[in-house]
Protein backbone atom coordinates (compact mmCIF):
# COMPACT_ATOMS: atom_id res chain seq x y z
CA UNK A 1 0.00 0.00 0.00
CA UNK A 2 1.83 3.09 -1.14
CA UNK A 3 1.76 5.58 1.88
CA UNK A 4 3.71 8.72 0.13
CA UNK A 5 5.00 9.99 -2.87
CA UNK A 6 7.00 13.52 -2.47
CA UNK A 7 8.23 14.75 -5.25
CA UNK A 8 11.18 17.45 -5.12
CA UNK A 9 13.93 18.95 -7.12
CA UNK A 10 17.37 17.09 -6.65
CA UNK A 11 19.05 20.18 -4.47
CA UNK A 12 20.85 19.29 -1.39
CA UNK A 13 18.25 21.43 1.13
CA UNK A 14 15.47 19.18 0.07
CA UNK A 15 17.08 16.10 2.01
CA UNK A 16 15.78 18.03 5.48
CA UNK A 17 12.53 17.83 3.70
CA UNK A 18 12.51 13.85 2.85
CA UNK A 19 14.12 12.98 6.57
CA UNK A 20 11.20 14.84 7.72
CA UNK A 21 8.35 13.04 5.48
CA UNK A 22 10.47 9.81 5.96
CA UNK A 23 10.31 10.67 10.18
CA UNK A 24 6.12 10.86 9.81
CA UNK A 25 5.73 7.56 7.63
CA UNK A 26 7.84 5.57 10.69
CA UNK A 27 6.27 7.35 13.15
CA UNK A 28 2.80 6.48 11.50
CA UNK A 29 3.93 2.48 11.64
CA UNK A 30 4.98 2.63 14.81
CA UNK A 31 8.90 2.43 13.89
CA UNK A 32 10.90 2.01 17.08
CA UNK A 33 13.17 4.91 17.26
CA UNK A 34 16.67 2.34 16.67
CA UNK A 35 14.76 1.71 12.99
CA UNK A 36 13.54 5.09 12.49
CA UNK A 37 16.90 5.83 12.68
CA UNK A 38 18.26 3.95 10.52
CA UNK A 39 15.41 4.52 8.02
CA UNK A 40 16.03 8.44 7.96
CA UNK A 41 19.94 7.49 7.01
CA UNK A 42 19.38 5.45 4.01
CA UNK A 43 17.11 7.49 3.15
CA UNK A 44 19.18 10.57 2.87
CA UNK A 45 22.21 8.72 1.68
CA UNK A 46 20.12 7.35 -1.63
CA UNK A 47 18.65 10.92 -1.72
CA UNK A 48 22.27 12.35 -1.03
CA UNK A 49 23.44 9.86 -3.90
CA UNK A 50 20.88 11.00 -6.60
CA UNK A 51 21.65 14.89 -5.77
CA UNK A 52 25.52 14.44 -6.04
CA UNK A 53 26.02 12.04 -9.00
CA UNK A 54 22.82 11.58 -11.04
CA UNK A 55 23.01 14.84 -12.81
CA UNK A 56 25.94 16.86 -14.29
CA UNK A 57 26.14 20.61 -13.31
CA UNK A 58 24.18 22.58 -14.64
CA UNK A 59 21.37 19.75 -15.29
CA UNK A 60 19.83 19.62 -12.09
CA UNK A 61 17.93 22.48 -12.11
CA UNK A 62 15.16 20.36 -14.25
CA UNK A 63 16.05 17.42 -12.68
CA UNK A 64 13.94 15.16 -9.93
CA UNK A 65 13.98 13.50 -7.12
CA UNK A 66 10.84 11.07 -6.19
CA UNK A 67 10.57 9.16 -3.04
CA UNK A 68 7.82 6.54 -2.51
CA UNK A 69 7.23 4.51 0.42
CA UNK A 70 4.80 1.67 0.57
CA UNK A 71 3.92 -0.70 3.13
CA UNK A 72 4.72 -4.58 2.81
CA UNK A 73 2.87 -7.00 5.09
CA UNK A 74 5.56 -7.53 7.46
CA UNK A 75 8.17 -4.18 5.89
CA UNK A 76 8.14 -0.63 4.53
CA UNK A 77 9.36 -0.02 1.47
CA UNK A 78 11.18 3.17 0.45
CA UNK A 79 12.29 4.12 -3.54
CA UNK A 80 14.19 7.11 -4.18
CA UNK A 81 14.59 8.06 -8.40
CA UNK A 82 16.51 10.21 -10.32
CA UNK A 83 15.72 11.36 -13.91
CA UNK A 84 19.52 11.49 -14.20
CA UNK A 85 22.39 9.74 -16.23
CA UNK A 86 22.16 6.26 -14.62
CA UNK A 87 24.77 4.64 -12.53
CA UNK A 88 28.15 4.52 -14.29
CA UNK A 89 31.91 4.84 -12.61
CA UNK A 90 33.31 8.12 -11.78
CA UNK A 91 36.51 8.53 -11.80
CA UNK A 92 35.92 11.88 -10.25
CA UNK A 93 34.25 11.28 -7.20
CA UNK A 94 35.48 12.80 -4.54
CA UNK A 95 32.94 10.47 -2.38
CA UNK A 96 34.38 7.68 0.09
CA UNK A 97 31.89 5.31 -1.83
CA UNK A 98 30.40 4.28 1.36
CA UNK A 99 26.80 5.43 0.77
CA UNK A 100 25.47 1.86 -0.74
CA UNK A 101 27.44 -0.31 1.70
CA UNK A 102 25.77 1.59 4.36
CA UNK A 103 22.50 1.20 2.60
CA UNK A 104 23.01 -2.24 2.53
CA UNK A 105 23.68 -2.49 6.24
CA UNK A 106 20.80 -0.33 7.59
CA UNK A 107 18.60 -2.08 5.19
CA UNK A 108 16.81 -5.51 5.25
CA UNK A 109 17.42 -5.50 1.36
CA UNK A 110 18.49 -3.34 -1.18
CA UNK A 111 17.69 -3.37 -4.99
CA UNK A 112 19.51 -0.73 -7.98
CA UNK A 113 18.63 -0.84 -11.06
CA UNK A 114 17.60 1.81 -14.16
CA UNK A 115 14.11 3.62 -13.12
CA UNK A 116 12.02 4.32 -15.28
CA UNK A 117 12.91 7.53 -16.94
CA UNK A 118 16.87 6.05 -17.13
CA UNK A 119 17.62 7.48 -14.41
CA UNK A 120 18.48 5.38 -10.95
CA UNK A 121 16.32 3.94 -8.23
CA UNK A 122 16.83 2.59 -5.29
CA UNK A 123 14.71 0.49 -3.25
CA UNK A 124 15.32 -0.32 0.11
CA UNK A 125 12.65 -2.26 2.40
CA UNK A 126 13.42 -2.39 6.50
CA UNK A 127 12.11 -4.24 8.62
CA UNK A 128 8.64 -2.91 10.85
CA UNK A 129 10.46 -4.18 13.68
CA UNK A 130 13.91 -4.97 14.67
CA UNK A 131 15.47 -8.02 13.74
CA UNK A 132 16.39 -10.12 17.39
CA UNK A 133 20.16 -10.04 17.88
CA UNK A 134 21.89 -13.16 16.49
CA UNK B 1 11.34 25.46 -2.74
CA UNK B 2 8.56 23.44 -3.80
CA UNK B 3 7.37 19.95 -3.87
CA UNK B 4 4.62 17.68 -5.12
CA UNK B 5 3.20 14.78 -3.18
CA UNK B 6 0.67 12.36 -2.58
CA UNK B 7 -0.53 11.53 1.07
CA UNK B 8 -2.50 8.82 2.28
CA UNK B 9 -5.04 9.98 4.97
CA UNK B 10 -5.25 8.59 8.27
CA UNK B 11 -1.80 8.67 10.54
CA UNK B 12 0.34 9.23 7.82
CA UNK B 13 -1.49 12.56 6.39
CA UNK B 14 -1.63 13.30 10.49
CA UNK B 15 2.49 12.73 10.86
CA UNK B 16 3.47 14.47 7.70
CA UNK B 17 1.39 17.29 6.72
CA UNK B 18 2.69 18.82 9.89
CA UNK B 19 6.49 18.58 9.12
CA UNK B 20 6.25 19.46 5.82
CA UNK B 21 4.51 22.74 6.74
CA UNK B 22 7.32 22.95 9.68
CA UNK B 23 9.99 22.66 7.00
CA UNK B 24 8.60 24.99 4.19
CA UNK B 25 7.61 27.61 7.36
CA UNK B 26 11.52 27.85 8.75
CA UNK B 27 12.25 28.12 4.47
CA UNK B 28 9.74 31.50 4.04
CA UNK B 29 11.29 32.18 7.48
CA UNK B 30 7.62 32.78 9.22
CA UNK B 31 8.03 34.29 12.69
CA UNK B 32 7.38 31.76 15.68
CA UNK B 33 3.74 32.25 15.85
CA UNK B 34 3.41 31.90 12.41
CA UNK B 35 5.11 28.20 12.35
CA UNK B 36 2.79 27.48 15.36
CA UNK B 37 -0.13 28.47 13.35
CA UNK B 38 1.18 26.70 10.44
CA UNK B 39 1.10 23.76 12.81
CA UNK B 40 -2.37 23.97 13.55
CA UNK B 41 -3.62 24.07 9.91
CA UNK B 42 -1.81 21.06 9.19
CA UNK B 43 -3.33 19.51 12.04
CA UNK B 44 -6.96 20.92 10.70
CA UNK B 45 -6.54 19.93 7.45
CA UNK B 46 -5.27 16.51 8.37
CA UNK B 47 -8.06 15.43 10.20
CA UNK B 48 -10.50 17.11 8.10
CA UNK B 49 -9.31 14.95 5.30
CA UNK B 50 -9.13 11.60 6.47
CA UNK B 51 -12.90 12.35 8.26
CA UNK B 52 -13.76 13.69 4.36
CA UNK B 53 -11.78 11.55 2.33
CA UNK B 54 -11.67 8.07 4.15
CA UNK B 55 -8.50 6.51 5.54
CA UNK B 56 -6.99 4.84 2.27
CA UNK B 57 -7.23 7.87 -0.18
CA UNK B 58 -4.80 9.84 -0.74
CA UNK B 59 -4.46 13.83 -0.54
CA UNK B 60 -2.90 15.42 -3.35
CA UNK B 61 -0.51 18.41 -2.04
CA UNK B 62 1.99 21.01 -3.97
CA UNK B 63 3.34 22.86 -1.58
CA UNK B 64 6.10 26.04 -1.94
CA UNK B 65 7.98 28.29 0.23
CA UNK B 66 9.04 31.74 -0.90
CA UNK B 67 7.85 34.55 1.37
CA UNK B 68 4.80 32.30 2.42
CA UNK B 69 4.29 29.29 2.79
CA UNK B 70 1.48 27.69 -0.08
CA UNK B 71 -0.34 24.85 0.31
CA UNK B 72 -3.11 23.51 -2.89
CA UNK B 73 -4.74 20.79 -1.84
CA UNK B 74 -6.55 18.72 -4.74
CA UNK B 75 -7.94 18.58 -7.04
CA UNK B 76 -10.89 17.29 -5.43
CA UNK B 77 -14.61 17.42 -6.61
CA UNK B 78 -15.69 21.25 -5.71
CA UNK B 79 -18.66 19.75 -2.81
CA UNK B 80 -15.70 17.72 -1.21
CA UNK B 81 -13.18 20.58 -1.15
CA UNK B 82 -16.13 22.92 0.56
CA UNK B 83 -16.92 19.70 2.73
CA UNK B 84 -13.28 19.21 3.82
CA UNK B 85 -12.80 22.98 4.94
CA UNK B 86 -16.33 22.92 7.14
CA UNK B 87 -14.30 19.40 8.94
CA UNK B 88 -11.98 22.03 10.21
CA UNK B 89 -14.39 23.77 12.77
CA UNK B 90 -13.83 23.43 15.90
CA UNK B 91 -17.39 24.04 17.83
CA UNK B 92 -15.30 26.69 20.06
CA UNK B 93 -13.28 28.05 17.55
CA UNK B 94 -14.98 28.11 14.16
CA UNK B 95 -13.29 27.33 10.88
CA UNK B 96 -9.30 27.43 12.28
CA UNK B 97 -8.09 27.13 8.59
CA UNK B 98 -9.72 30.33 7.27
CA UNK B 99 -8.91 31.90 10.89
CA UNK B 100 -5.25 31.65 10.51
CA UNK B 101 -4.41 31.61 6.99
CA UNK B 102 -5.96 33.13 3.48
CA UNK B 103 -8.06 30.26 2.00
CA UNK B 104 -9.37 30.48 -1.64
CA UNK B 105 -11.25 27.40 -3.31
CA UNK B 106 -9.66 27.64 -7.20
CA UNK B 107 -12.23 25.91 -9.77
CA UNK B 108 -9.47 23.92 -12.50
CA UNK B 109 -9.19 21.24 -14.73
CA UNK B 110 -9.46 18.50 -13.10
CA UNK B 111 -11.91 19.50 -10.07
CA UNK B 112 -11.35 22.30 -6.95
CA UNK B 113 -8.02 23.05 -5.69
CA UNK B 114 -8.22 24.34 -1.41
CA UNK B 115 -5.24 27.09 -1.75
CA UNK B 116 -4.10 28.19 1.66
CA UNK B 117 -1.55 30.55 1.87
CA UNK B 118 0.32 30.92 5.23
CA UNK B 119 2.06 34.76 5.23
CA UNK B 120 4.26 36.50 7.86
CA UNK B 121 1.01 37.49 9.13
CA UNK B 122 -2.56 36.54 10.18
CA UNK B 123 -5.48 37.12 7.65
CA UNK B 124 -6.91 38.93 10.91
CA UNK B 125 -4.09 41.10 11.55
Amino acid sequence: MRLLRICLAPQPEEVAMVRQAISGVGEALGLSPRLLSDVKLATSEACTNAIVHAYEDGERGAGTLVVLAAKAPDALVVTVTDGGRGIAPRIDSTGLGLGLPLIAALSRSLVIREGPGGGTEVEMTFGLVEDPVP
Amino acid sequence: MSLRAEIVCGPVLQRVLPRIVGVLAARAELPIDRLSDGLLVADAVSAAAQATLGDDAALLLEARADRAVTLELGPLPREIAEHLLVRTSLPSAGRIVERLAEVELVDREGGTTIVIVLGPVAPSC
